[in-house]
């Protein structure tokens, strides 16, 4: 009897051991966003081109390259954000799980310094409210600035401004130059 | 024939002889020891002691303890322990040198008994605060750190309210051991966000050594250790066990726990028990507002036995641990303006202010498996030897908020596997001439995965330590000395796999570490203790490796490969005076420590896809960190207590300026304000809340205020430099213990506990989420528990 209970015992909790040591094997995943694109098509034709911002070794290492937007001025183009995770090997394009999502992304776009820069967005998520992930851009007279752009997950797109809700899955500072 | 007429008043009587031997006598000797009930393994108060035949007596206090002073050198005394509950026995003990005595005493019942006598081995020369009976079993379904807070110079480190940490003497993690049964809880105690895996229904005493005690429990313990030790197996034939269930009115908490005992009949050393655990509790609610996904969910067991072959006697034990914890969702930011926005906003953002118990991201999933073994044997009438080998799994997965339909939807973004081996080879002896104590020696492998993207690379440690710990007693000499002496090694190879940043490297570190003690008793009632230590440790691997952004804190943080073995300093000195009811405790510490490993704030931004995360690397400096604990417990009147702790703490390392060449000192970020804490106890006379016996039933009741104060210590640098206001708390316990009914087994406990009484509205400067939120308002708490 006080065998059996001993081994008993012994052999139960070795089986959890066991069962929660392999209990599922597959890996941990993080989300990253490496690399933000903003492709620019002049509403024209006169231009269509894809702007980077570049981290591919994640958050610190190497410092991110970014491409300047150099704009004409007095134009319009449509314009829209693509996101992938380039620390992954292939690529991960995370713009078609936002959009896929879109009732819980929103993108925001802050004009920093003297840019005339108007974006207005031309899209909308699932349920028609905000989303942002197209817009037209409209340039003005020749300036320079830079353009931030911030993906928010989760927003409450209920609220009056929507600037600074959710919390930030990405946030890119374009430089800008219209001439 | 006497004898049964004196069973309802059982006497015990016990036999000691000092050896024989005519000298001339000296009557000083005092014989001290506890008094203990061997069916429930709880000191048993009001234990009358005294000799036969002279005017000597004692009774035994609440904590079944005793003294009997002036007693002669070499006489022959014969010692009787009774109680009025306990049943006959005779023992004869031959004590052939002074020292302290367990003696343990069994309740009515007619089978036959053998009494245990054990010496008691030595309390750590360090300060030592315990947890009174009372105050664990208010506090059973609550996690350790939050238990310890009532503890002179214990504070509590939070990632918000379902993370806790105990913090001695203002360092934690890392630096402080938590020894749970003989063994060192082997987690990833690296993190402040990482709580420790302890069921505090397992545990029957609780203590928190404050110094260093790096001799005793390795290089964790260079601050101190919290120390847990299990109530001991049934002694006694049959079965037994309690069942709890408890409440908690804040997150409509419930918590539920039980343990069954067993040992055979027919004289078989065998004897175990099997415990379980399970907890779950909802949101929380601040005075103002719910604190969205802060739910939690425990589920533990453990098994111990023990018995005996030969001379050999073996005990084995298991348990697992496992734990699901919500983290407040408004504590998620993606980066440094998420954060500022989240600081300067009252309420918290992003808030899913309703109840609910469903936990969702970010949450972390825990579990911890012990497997061990300890065998022990006399090797003489003199020496023992004991082998432990313990096999600990630690299984760490932190989920975070993630994209529904992504790829990692279903899967933890950090996840760590930890194995730890330990063996451990003692040698212990009783007195040879006034000197007890052992050697011993530890060999100990690790291995961590952690796994693709992890804030660490993965590990594999091996080390081995040495160690002698001697304790010189002689009674009546008023002194007490402790010596112990260490040599740890450690070696550590670490590698990364499938990321664009690759280590693979090797560190060891080998040192000394020494205590040393003294105790010296001036009279019956005041005790002084000075214990000095040299521990060190050496940096961990998320010190030397780290290297990303710290969500939470946002701040990005990178390790340093170069840095060097911490070694403490630390000096403690504590005066205790016990009379009767009035009990008074100071302690004074020093602790200096060299190569203080630190983050140091850094002047550059690090430019990430979520925007700039200010800059901190790890750095080394001399660091000092000193205090004092005390504690005063004054009786007013019959049964009134007025009772007084507090917990003072200064901490400051040194920074070396190079612009101006010269040194200065910069306060140590996150250290404990001063904290008092002020109350009135009241209690009936009558059974100890956690004795077995089936006395007239007690009652007691506690009012606590506990003041801290704003901490305006605050380091120079860094982003967070601002400390919650000052805040007075009050929170009310109540507990009632009384017999089962007539001609039953057992007995009752009851309790109720009411924390933050007054639904104040405040935040800890120790809380990580003190940015986001306020600290959960007024619970009331209530619980049962019945012992059969």
């Amino acid at each position: 009897m006080n065998t059996f209970v001993k081994i008993s015992l012994i052999g139960l909790f070795a089986a959890t051991l066991v069962i929660s040591g392999c209990r599922k094997d597959d890996d941990t995943e993080n989300e990253i966003i490496t690399t933000v694109v903003v492709h620019l098509k002049a509403t024209d034709g006169s231009l269509d081109r894809k702007f980077t911002w570049n981290d591919p070794d994640g958050d610190g290492g190497l410092s991110p390259t970014v491409e300047d937007i150099v704009l004409p001025p007095n134009r319009e183009f449509d314009a829209q954000v693509f996101f992938y995770d380039r620390s992954k090997s292939p690529e991960v394009d995370v713009t078609e799980e936002i959009e896929k999502e879109s009732d819980e992304h929103l993108l925001v776009y802050r004009v920093n310094g003297a840019l005339q820069l108007t974006i207005t967005p031309t899209d909308s998520d699932t349920k028609g409210r905000p989303f942002r992930l197209k817009t037209r851009w409209a340039t003005g007279a020749p300036s320079t600035g830079s353009v931030v752009i911030t993906l928010r997950h989760n927003p409450n797109k209920l609220l009056s401004t929507l600037d600074n809700t959710g919390s930030v899955d990405a946030e890119v500072a374009f430089p800008v130059r219209i001439e | 024939m006497i004898i049964q007429a004196l069973r309802p008043w059982g006497v015990a009587g016990f036999l000691v002889m000092s050896s024989s031997g005519l000298t001339a006598q000296h009557c000083d000797i005092t014989l001290r020891g506890r008094v203990w009930n061997a069916d429930s393994g709880e000191p048993l108060p009001y234990a009358a002691i005294y000799i036969v035949g002279t005017p000597h007596g004692a009774i035994s206090d609440a904590q079944g303890a005793f003294s009997i002073a002036n007693l002669c050198e070499d006489s022959t005394y014969v010692v009787k322990v009774s109680h009025i509950e306990c049943r006959h026995e005779t023992q004869v003990l031959r004590l052939t040198e002074n020292k302290e005595f367990n003696f343990y005493l069994h309740h009515h019942v007619l089978a036959e008994i053998v009494v245990k006598e054990r010496a008691i081995t030595p309390a750590p020369a360090q300060a030592v605060e315990q947890l009174s009976s009372e105050q664990l079993a208010q506090r059973q379904s609550s996690a350790l750190g939050e238990a310890l807070r009532q503890l002179p110079g214990v504070a509590v480190l939070n990632t918000g309210t379902t993370i806790a940490k105990p913090v001695i003497h203002g360092l934690h993690s890392n630096r402080i051991a938590i020894v749970s049964d003989r063994l060192v809880l082997e987690g990833q105690q690296w993190g402040a966000e990482h709580a420790p895996e302890i069921d505090l229904f397992t545990a029957h005493q609780v203590s928190v050594v404050k110094g260093a005690a790096g001799v005793r429990y390795g290089v964790g313990a260079m601050a101190g250790a919290v120390v847990l030790e299990p109530k001991p197996l049934r002694s006694r034939p049959g079965w037994g066990g309690w069942a709890y269930v408890g409440l908690n009115s804040n997150g409509f908490g419930a918590a539920m726990a039980g343990a069954v005992e067993w040992k055979p009949a027919g004289g078989s050393s065998f004897s175990t028990r099997l415990q379980g655990t399970l907890k779950r509790s909802g949101n929380l609610r601040a005075p103002d507002y719910w604190l969205g996904n802060t739910g939690a969910a425990e589920i533990n067991f453990s098994a111990w036995s023990e018995w005996e072959t030969g001379a050999w006697r073996h005990e084995a034990a298991l348990s697992r641990f496992a734990q699901r914890i919500g983290i407040l969702q408004a504590a998620h930011i993606g980066n440094l303006s998420d954060l500022r926005r989240a600081i300067e906003s009252p309420l918290p953002l992003n808030n899913d202010d309703r109840f609910t118990y469903a936990i969702d991201r970010p949450f972390q999933r825990i579990q911890h498996y012990t497997l061990r073994h300890r065998a022990s044997r006399a090797v003489s009438d003199r020496w023992k030897l004991s082998a432990q080998y313990a096999l600990q799994f630690n299984h760490r997965e932190e989920y975070d908020i993630v994209r529904r339909s992504g790829s990692a939807a279903n899967k933890p973004q950090q996840r760590f596997r930890l194995w730890t081996h330990t063996a451990d080879l003692a040698l212990e002896h009783s007195p040879l001439n006034h000197w007890e104590g052992g050697i011993g020696t530890q060999l100990l492998h690790q291995f961590n995965l952690v796994g693709r993207g992890g804030l660490i690379p993965d590990y594999s440690a091996w080390g081995g330590s040495l160690w002698v710990l001697e304790r010189w007693r002689h009674y009546p000499k008023p002194w007490e000395v402790e010596v112990g002496l260490r040599y740890d090694y450690r070696h550590t190879a670490a590698s990364t796999t499938g990321t664009l940043y690759n280590i693979d490297t090797a560190v060891h570190f080998g040192s000394l570490s020494g205590n040393f003690g003294l105790v010296r008793r001036m009279g019956k009632h005041l005790r002084w203790t000075l214990n000095s230590g040299y521990a060190w440790r050496p940096p961990h691997v998320n010190e030397l490796f780290a290297r990303g952004v710290h969500h939470g804190a946002a701040t990005y943080e990178e390790g340093r490969p170069d840095l060097r073995p911490e070694k403490a300093w630390n000096t403690n000195m504590s005066a205790q005076y016990e009379h009767h009811r009035l009990q008074a405790t100071l302690t004074v510490f020093r602790n200096r420590v060299q190569n203080f490993i630190y983050l140091d704030p850094q002047r550059t931004l690090v430019l990430t896809s979520r925007g700039a995360f200010p800059a901190y690397f790890y750095a080394q400096a001399d660091a000092v960190l000193y205090g004092l604990d005390a504690s005063v417990a004054l009786p007013l009147a019959a049964g009134l207590v007025l009772e007084a702790r507090s917990s003072c703490l200064r901490a400051y390392r040194s920074a070396h300026d190079s612009v101006e060449n010269a040194t200065r000192y910069d306060w140590l970020p996150l250290m404990p304000s001063d904290r008092f804490q002020y109350g009135l106890y009241w209690s009936t006379q009558g059974k100890d809340v956690s004795s077995d016996a089936p006395g007239p039933a007690r009652t007691y009741a506690r009012l606590t205020a506990t003041t801290a104060l704003r901490q305006v210590r605050l380091p120079q640098q860094g982003l967070l430099q601002e400390a919650p206001p000052a805040f007075t708390l009050w929170s009310f316990e109540a507990g009632h213990t009384f017999s089962a009914q007539q001609g039953r087994n057992g007995y009752w406990e009851v309790g109720l506990l009411v924390r933050n009484l007054a639904n104040l509205r405040y935040r800890e400067y120790l809380n990580f989420f003190r940015f986001f939120a306020d600290e959960p308002g007024l619970n009331i708490g209530c619980w049962g528990k019945r012992h059969f």
